[in-house]
């Protein structure tokens, strides 16, 4: 330790020296008060300072006063008078100056050691304190700019929502900075509306890092026209790998259709949605079917959802359960039994409804959980023009496919599968991709059956027929050695973007006009009727070896 | 990427009677490879009388010889058009069912 000794007398700066040498420690000396200010200034790292009070050219209680005046932050050195006087005035003026002690003259060396020993104590505190201050306000500063970072991000990554839509109205209240809910919307191909309603596991920063990727994913799904279902299967899988296991998020996706008369909805874990009829009454209730995002396999998923169709002034309402978990000051729940009670006839707006029961209710209770509450209403979808100008298809290329199929493949592969897996996935072709892969299968069940294998569907006609004719195809099937089937499609221009599809098989050819012309209660044939529906163009060539067809890209309104 | 054609689905038929309702439901892929399967789901309920319902909310796909296993269901019960639903269908199914005109061939809810 080093103390700074202050006194006009040498013999009393001597003791002092001795005393504290004695014990270790390093003493410089002053003879006024002027001297102990320039000696504190070259030496401020000095630990105890020890004042006379009554010295020439400059007292103890000034230089004090300075002393203490250039002391920087939160360090502490303690200033201990040594005086003579000891009246109450003197000492009190001691104190406010400054000093934090005083010892009358003359002292004893046990109680000033002891003072001594108490104001190191106390200084050693104030010095660990300083540096964990200092910590501290490092870390906090580096807290705010990294939180200023990801406040940023999550501002950007939120913008992709629609800026202006009549058919959808929202409440969103997160409980903190970070919110643990997430509300999307997207336009869809076809002129409707996609929203998505999230709730991650808890809130705050770590409920919310998983609305990321599904903002940035969701722009994508809707634009490929996926349906909820399979948006919520994509949703799974992606957060299945990303969070922990006791992570998840419950979720509601609706597409409404363009005409706004009628929502496709899958529900996994958030309460019941609403639908509310035109007078303001509850209609029907719409219940979860299935578990939250990011916890089934990929095998056990379910991409079922409901259809709901809405008539005129009709409208859907859904929430995440930070609404009917609301507390009030007594801390009793909002509950959906009080929501419910919301819908009644005169009520026009649902959503205003909820929230004005909802403020009466909590009061000023402090809100605990992220609340996000959406309506969605029928009649038809208006978008802002950024947003519609944004779903403008893409101009699709034309391209080819070709493939020929080996007996082996044919025997081991799926190739109706690998293919559709291929076309599945062109934007243009997404919206039929139900009845493409409908179409291939006819075709090339055809191929195999009728043209390879040489099976007649006339043996279909029966029922029994229609057994033999299956495990005939198998028996054929497995003694097949040598065939081929060409497959080709390609994406072109016929006045109209058309998907042609060619196929052509090794086989001897077959009777296509018997199938062409079945009837139509006939359990067989039904197939090549089907595609004399969809196709603009289906010609069977060379003896039935081969079909080429077209079918129009763009008929989702004829087929809808 | 598109799952739905990715993922090997197994089939399976179920069918259960309460009553004079008998319900069959099917899961995965409603085509010839279940044909047998389908068909003793009926042909095990064929007291006269009886409703029957097609759950097909968990099926993922149909073809051409669904349609036609469909037909045959109806030929073998002898039943009118009015004795088999079919429901929860899905509207990528719909869609198929409505372009063989099953629409007005079977009831759907």
């Amino acid at each position: 330790m080093q103390f700074l000794v202050v006194d006009d007398q040498s013999t009393n700066r001597a003791i002092l020296k001795w005393l504290l040498e004695e014990d270790g420690h390093e003493v410089i000396e002053a003879v006024d008060g002027a001297e102990a200010v320039a000696a504190y200034e070259r030496n401020s790292e000095c630990d105890v300072i020890l004042m006379d009070v009554m010295m020439p050219v400059m007292d103890g209680i000034e230089a004090t006063r300075q002393i203490k005046n250039r002391v920087s932050g939160d360090v502490y050195i303690p200033v201990i008078f040594l005086t003579a006087l000891d009246d109450d005035e003197a000492l009190s003026k001691c104190l406010a100056s400054g000093g934090d002690d005083f010892l009358s003259k003359p002292y004893n060396e046990a109680v000033l050691k002891a003072k001594i020993a108490a104001h190191v104590r106390i200084r050693e505190l104030t010095k660990q304190l300083a540096i964990q201050n200092k910590a501290l306000t490092l870390h906090n500063s580096r807290w705010q700019r990294e939180q200023n970072i990801v406040q940023h991000i999550f501002t950007t990554a939120l913008q992709h929502n629609l800026s202006e839509c009549g058919s959808l109205k929202s409440y969103v209240s997160p409980a903190s900075t970070f919110n643990g809910d997430i509300l999307l919307s997207a336009p869809s191909a076809s002129g409707g509306l996609y929203v998505f309603l999230g709730d991650f596991t808890g809130h705050g920063l770590g409920a919310s890092i998983g609305t990321l990727p599904i903002a940035h994913s969701f722009e994508q799904l809707t634009r490929r026209h996926m349906s909820v279902g399979e948006i919520a299967f994509e949703f799974n899988r992606m957060l299945n790998i990303m969070l922990p296991d006791y992570m998840f998020c419950a979720a509601t996706i609706l597409e409404l259709s363009s005409k706004g008369d009628s929502i496709q909805i899958w529900i996994g874990g958030l309460p019941d949605g609403y639908l509310i009829a035109a007078d303001g009454s509850l209609k029907d209730t719409i219940k979860s079917q299935n578990m939250p995002l990011g916890i089934e396999r990929d095998s056990d998923f379910k991409k079922g959802f409901e259809v709901k169709n809405l008539a005129k002034g009709e409208r859907v309402l859904f929430f995440t359960d930070g609404l009917d978990e609301a507390e009030n000051p007594e801390g009793e729940f909002f509950t959906e039994e009080r929501i419910r009670d919301c819908f009644h006839p005169g009520c026009e707006n649902s959503l205003q409804c909820v929230l004005s029961r909802l403020k009466e209710f909590t009061q000023d209770a402090e809100q605990r959980d992220d609340i996000s509450i959406v309506e969605v209403s029928s009649g038809e979808v208006q978008l802002a023009r950024q947003d519609s100008n944004s779903i403008k298809p893409p101009v699709a290329l034309n391209w080819e496919l070709h493939t020929r199929l080996t007996a082996e493949e044919i025997k081991t592969t799926q190739p109706v599968e690998e293919i559709m897996s291929i076309l599945g996935a062109q934007t243009i072709l997404r919206p039929n991709k139900d009845v493409i892969g409908l179409l291939l299968a006819e075709i090339y069940s055809n191929a195999l059956e009728h043209g390879i294998l040489g099976l007649s569907s006339k043996l279909k006609k029966s029922e029994d027929g229609f057994m033999e004719y299956y495990q005939e195809r198998q028996n054929r099937l497995d003694k097949l050695n040598e065939a081929t089937i060409d497959i080709q499609i390609a994406i072109m221009d016929k006045g109209q973007k058309v998907l042609n599809i060619r196929m052509q098989d090794s086989g001897k050819g077959f009777e296509h006009s018997d199938i062409l012309n079945s009837d139509q209660d006939d359990s067989f044939g039904r197939g090549i009727t089907l595609l004399k529906r969809v196709c603009s163009r289906v010609d069977y060539l060379e003896g039935g070896c081969c079909i080429d067809l077209d079918f129009p890209i763009d008929q989702t309104a004829h087929l809808a | 990427m598109d799952a739905y054609w990715e993922s090997t689905i197994v089939s399976n038929v179920t069918v259960k009677q309460d009553g004079d309702q008998v319900e069959i439901t099917i899961n995965g892929r409603f085509d010839f490879n279940i044909l047998q399967e389908f068909r003793n789901a009926y042909a095990e309920a064929t007291a006269p009388g009886l409703m029957y319902s097609i759950d097909l909310a968990q099926t993922e796909y149909i073809d051409s010889s669904a349609l036609g296993m469909l037909l045959n269901m109806k030929n073998h019960l002898g039943v009118d058009d009015n004795s088999i639903t079919i429901k929860n269908c899905q509207p990528n199914l719909m869609k198929i069912f409505t372009i063989a005109h099953f629409d007005k061939k079977f009831n759907f809810n």
